[in-house]
């Protein structure tokens, strides 16, 4: 034993230091949430619950493309379209099975038009099953209640913007340019 | 088979001489980009994407349309190579509108996967795109001209393969598109080639437009149900329902091709009229009933008639729908459980009479077409059949074989669509292909221009001949309304071919051919020494020769189906009938009516409550094709398997299973529980097929029409079936109903003037057995004298006028017709 260690033995050094920790925090607040009375805000970029896009003119964003349902490594997302009145594609069924969901987010990434978005709400336990089978109607309310207006905008601009964007012929190319084909 | 031998990507092939570069690479497993090529048309160079660096050889070569040669070294892949990829499709795009989310090719466009290989993720051009509206006005097909990338596909496998020419490029420059000429509706026979051939989403099926994205599906091999042809399809499954079919390339004897039955025609099944639980008639009518309860009825009231009458008073009727195992059961049940022989089809008015044929002629038991068979001949009679639609995908082969370069020569009264494709069109009064080619046996032995060793040994030589001495040239020129000349110039050049072949159908609808017909054509096949085979004579369903030679036919002293159901002495007291419908599908509706009416006992086992299975018993729902597994032969005696791949529907059960349960029911098990023991069982009985040897005979046929016209009915109702039904079956598919969905009758201009009928307007159509009411069709396409009508629609009860023919005679029906 050396003369040191001797020394921390016979002052109780250890125990002291930790007395003093112990007096310190009695006096600090407390880090415990007291959820579901105190809530906390998601932080930005936050994968909670699916909603599905309305457009201003409040119909469905997506077009059924199936791009999504395509990436899902859940497969918890199934897409039913059929031909309307007009002749264009119709999106009659969007379902997310989201207790099978693992909110990776690939499917907002994947979809061209940005239609399909993870909110942030997180708060959806239930007692059924049936209650998180969304339908593409509660898919539609999920954006209403939580993403509509600013929220969204804000969102797009800086996590959903979609990749297809990027895609675009360049302006003021040399050839062709302007030349009506007709 | 001459081989060169090249360096492609820096491995050794080697491919037949003549080939491309791109054939060979195909062959060879090396895959190069194309966009207009098929392996069934000519290279076309349109597209430049299969451009490759050949060694020695400035600039690229496009692997399509360059032959290989000798020590040539080619690279597939290099970045020149990719370059010039690129840019191609940076053009191809410039005008595309990328409208993949909702194009229902996306997942398998050849644009997009190449664009994902190749292109650029912007592109250095900028052009307007082109906004033509879609085209959705013709049944089954829909057309995008926006997403068309000219590639000419649809426009050369319609023309040089399919034979129909329907469509083409109309404009220039940027507007060229492919249209119907004058941008008219698309009216053809919507065979759907077209659309398995565009490499994008320009033409696409109407009835799966919008319904599913490539990856939700999957894809089963099925064999087509409905003509002998026996091509594969491939059906798309989702969730459990078939909402897709389509060829594929290197898939099944048809290599990919279909006809429009085969793409469009699965969706018989989801018909309304599917049964879906047992029935018994109680108090006249038809209750559900459950399968003990049903089966229970059948077993106990079978039994007691079997007990009063004798096992000779039950019938039974098989299906040439229903697979090998499905037809082997029934026979077996009838057989072994019942006792009796009384067994028979449909294919006794059709396959029957080529059987027969072929049995007095040639003295076989089993003669399966070739496949191949047209495209060995160099001349190629056709007696009174329109192959291209009554066995289309085979029919494809006459086609091929005249664009071989083979003489195809087409007996028909009417202008059939392998008539607009033949060689030459001798064009006779119908139903005298007999005496047409008894008048050109005369000729031939006439001249002696036949294989006089072969044929004088050949049994009955001098009856033939003296049979054909009423068969001058004159005399047949008056019969059959072809001038002596052509019956001359066609006995020698027929003769005189190197090698010959004479085909003609067996359809039970078909009522301008008979036996006489068929044993006539044998007549000339052993008259110039040819080998029986170069008599084709196809199966008509899809199952008919499996059915044939699984035993559904009279073995001993077993009645056939005229003593069945049109004698007048009513010795059936019971009969059950297999995936059939007598009602509409028999000649003489009413003696079959009136026959099935005195019957003590009708079970109609069925996946259809068909008028027949209305007026049973006791019905039971049976599995469709799809819904069980099984094997099907088809008319060239290949033997294949079909699947269970979409769920039974109601309480349906297989067709074999209900004989394995009712033969319990019964108390006569019948030792064979499961599709494997009676594929065993029934794999034994098909080995001995056609293994017999060969004894040849002539048979002296004489042309006679069992109904002459008359002054009170001076018409001849001529009944056939058309490209896009197959029997009734096809009618109760929605898709094909889109293309044809009523009968009609067609009559020359002539006699719609003598008349005084309308084009489109309703007719009455009169024979002795009684009238029925069609819409007229004017058209060129039929000689004056006489009406065509297809027999597919149950509602307008055709088979009113028709009736069975007995012996060798032609069963033409003399009509009247007058404006309803
Ligand atoms: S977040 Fe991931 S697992 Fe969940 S639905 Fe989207 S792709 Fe599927
Ligand atoms: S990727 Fe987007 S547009 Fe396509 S189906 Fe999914 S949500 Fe709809
Ligand atoms: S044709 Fe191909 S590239 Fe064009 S929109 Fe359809 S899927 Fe996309
Ligand atoms: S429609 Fe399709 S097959 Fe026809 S030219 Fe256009 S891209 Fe080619
Ligand atoms: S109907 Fe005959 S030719 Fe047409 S796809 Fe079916 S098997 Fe082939
Ligand atoms: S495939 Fe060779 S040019 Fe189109």
């Amino acid at each position: 034993m050396t003369f040191n260690e001797l020394t921390k033995r016979i002052f109780m050094t250890e125990i002291l230091k930790g007395m003093a920790l112990t007096l310190k925090t009695m006096f600090t607040k407390p880090v415990t949430r007291q959820y579901p009375e105190e809530k906390r805000e998601a932080l930005p970029g936050f994968r909670g619950l699916h909603a599905l896009v309305r457009k201003s003119d409040s119909s469905l964003r997506c077009v059924g493309c199936g791009l999504c349902a395509a990436i899902c490594p859940s497969r918890c997302i199934s897409i039913y379209t059929s031909e309307g009145v007009d002749h264009t594609k119709v999106v009659d069924r969007y379902e997310v099975e989201v207790l099978k969901c693992l909110f990776c987010g690939f499917c907002v990434e994947a979809c061209p038009f940005g239609a399909v978005v993870l909110t942030e709400h997180f708060e959806y336990s239930d007692y059924s099953r049936e209650a998180l089978f969304m339908t593409k109607e509660k898919l539609l309310n999920n954006w209403d209640k939580f993403m509509a207006g600013k929220k969204g905008e804000q969102y797009f601009e800086k996590y959903w913007r979609p990749l297809a964007e990027d895609f675009g012929t360049p302006e003021n190319q040399p050839v062709l340019k302007n030349r009506r084909a007709d | 088979m001459n081989l060169v031998e090249l360096t492609i990507n820096g491995k050794t092939v080697k491919a037949a001489k003549g080939a491309t570069i791109l054939q060979a690479a195909l062959k060879n497993g090396i895959y190069i980009p194309n966009l207009c090529y098929d392996r069934r048309l000519s290279p076309y160079g349109g597209c430049r994407m299969c451009v490759v660096e050949v060694e020695g050889q400035k600039g690229l070569s496009a692997a399509c349309s360059t032959q290989i040669r000798e020590g040539m070294v080619v690279f597939t892949e290099t970045p020149v190579v990719a370059k010039s990829r690129k840019a191609v499709l940076e053009l191809l795009l410039l005008h595309h509108p990328l409208d993949c989310p909702v194009c229902d090719k996306a997942g398998e466009c050849k644009l997009q996967d190449m664009a994902y290989k190749y292109g650029s993720t912007s592109n250095r051009f900028s052009a307007s795109r082109k906004d033509e509206p879609e085209r959705l006005d013709s049944p089954v097909v829909e057309r995008n001209p926006n997403r068309c990338i000219l590639c000419g596909l649809c426009v050369r496998i319609c023309q040089d393969h399919q034979g129909v020419g329907a469509i083409n490029f109309i404009g220039r420059g940027f507007k060229t598109k492919i249209s119907p000429a004058f941008e008219e509706t698309l009216d053809c026979e919507f065979c759907g080639q077209c659309i398995d051939v565009c490499p994008v989403g320009a033409l696409g099926s109407k009835t799966y437009r919008f319904m599913s994205r490539v990856w939700y599906m999957n894809e089963e091999e099925m064999i087509c149900p409905y003509c002998g042809c026996g091509c594969t399809t491939n059906l798309s499954v989702r969730q459990g329902k078939i909402i897709r079919g389509r060829g594929k390339e290197g898939v099944g004897i048809n290599d990919g091709d279909l006809c429009g039955k085969g793409r469009y025609g699965f969706d018989y099944i989801y018909a309304e009229n599917r049964l879906k639980t047992p029935m018994i008639r109680k108090e006249g009518n038809l209750v559900r009933a459950s399968w003990d309860e049903a089966l229970k009825y059948v077993a106990e009231r079978m039994g007691s008639i079997i007990e009063k009458h004798g096992p000779a008073s039950v019938g039974a009727i098989g299906s040439q729908r229903c697979s090998i195992e499905d037809n082997f059961m029934l026979q077996k049940f009838m057989r072994e459980a019942v006792g009796t022989d009384n067994i028979d089809s449909a294919a006794r008015f059709g396959y029957a009479k080529a059987h027969k044929a072929m049995e007095k002629s040639f003295g076989s038991d089993f003669m399966p077409i070739g496949w191949e068979a047209p495209l060995n001949a160099k001349f190629l009679l056709v007696i009174e059949s329109d192959i291209t639609s009554a066995m289309p995908v085979w029919g494809l082969n006459f086609i091929l074989a005249r664009n071989n370069g083979a003489h195809l020569a087409v007996a028909d009264s009417k202008e059939t669509k392998l008539v607009r494709n033949s060689s030459q069109w001798i064009r006779l009064v119908p139903g005298t292909g007999v005496a047409l080619l008894n008048g050109m046996m005369k000729v031939i032995i006439d001249e002696g221009l036949y294989d006089k060793e072969k044929a004088q040994g050949i049994q009955n030589f001098s009856a033939l001949e003296s049979s054909l001495k009423d068969y001058t040239p004159a005399a047949v020129s008056a019969i059959t309304g072809v001038s002596e000349d052509e019956i001359r110039n066609l006995a020698r050049e027929y003769s005189s071919a190197k090698s010959r072949l004479v085909a003609m159908t067996s359809g039970a609808s078909e009522n301008i051919k008979s036996l006489n017909t068929m044993l006539a054509g044998a007549n000339l096949v052993m008259l110039l020494g040819d080998s029986p085979d170069t008599l084709q004579i196809p199966a008509e369903f899809s199952n008919t020769l499996g059915m044939w030679s699984a035993g559904v036919r009279p073995a001993e002293q077993g009645k056939e189906m005229q003593e069945m159901l049109y004698a007048k002495d009513a010795s059936l007291k019971a009969l059950y009938i297999m995936g059939e419908n007598p009602i509409v599908t028999f000649h003489d509706v009413a003696a079959v009516e009136n026959t099935l009416k005195g019957m003590e006992l009708l079970v109609v086992q069925d996946i259809f409550l068909t008028d027949t299975a209305k007026m049973a018993d006791v019905v039971l729902p049976a599995c469709s094709w799809a819904e069980k597994d099984g094997t099907f032969m088809s008319a060239a005696g290949a033997v294949q398997k079909i699947r269970k791949i979409v769920k039974e529907t109601g309480e349906a059960i297989p067709d074999w299973e209900i004989f394995v349960r009712l033969s319990k029911a019964m108390g006569k098990d019948l030792g064979l529980n499961s599709v494997a023991e009676i594929s065993a069982q029934v794999s034994e009985k098909l080995s001995t097929l056609g293994k017999n040897d060969l004894k040849l005979s002539f048979n002296p046929a004489a042309y006679e029409l069992i109904e002459n016209s008359s002054s009170e009915f001076p018409m001849l109702l001529v009944t056939a079936n058309i490209l896009q039904h197959s029997g009734a079956l096809s009618s109760l598919s929605r898709n094909l109903d889109s293309v044809v969905s009523d009968a009609y009758l067609e009559l020359s201009p002539a006699d719609a003037e003598k008349y005084k009928i309308i084009n489109e307007s309703y007719v009455k159509v009169i024979s002795k057995r009684g009238e029925i009411l069609l819409k007229a069709i004017i058209s060129n396409e039929v000689p004056e004298k006489t009406v065509f009508v297809p027999i597919h629609f149950a509602h307008a009860k055709v088979n009113t006028l028709t009736y069975p023919a007995v012996n060798g005679g032609i069963p033409l029906v003399p009509v009247r017709i007058e404006p309803a």
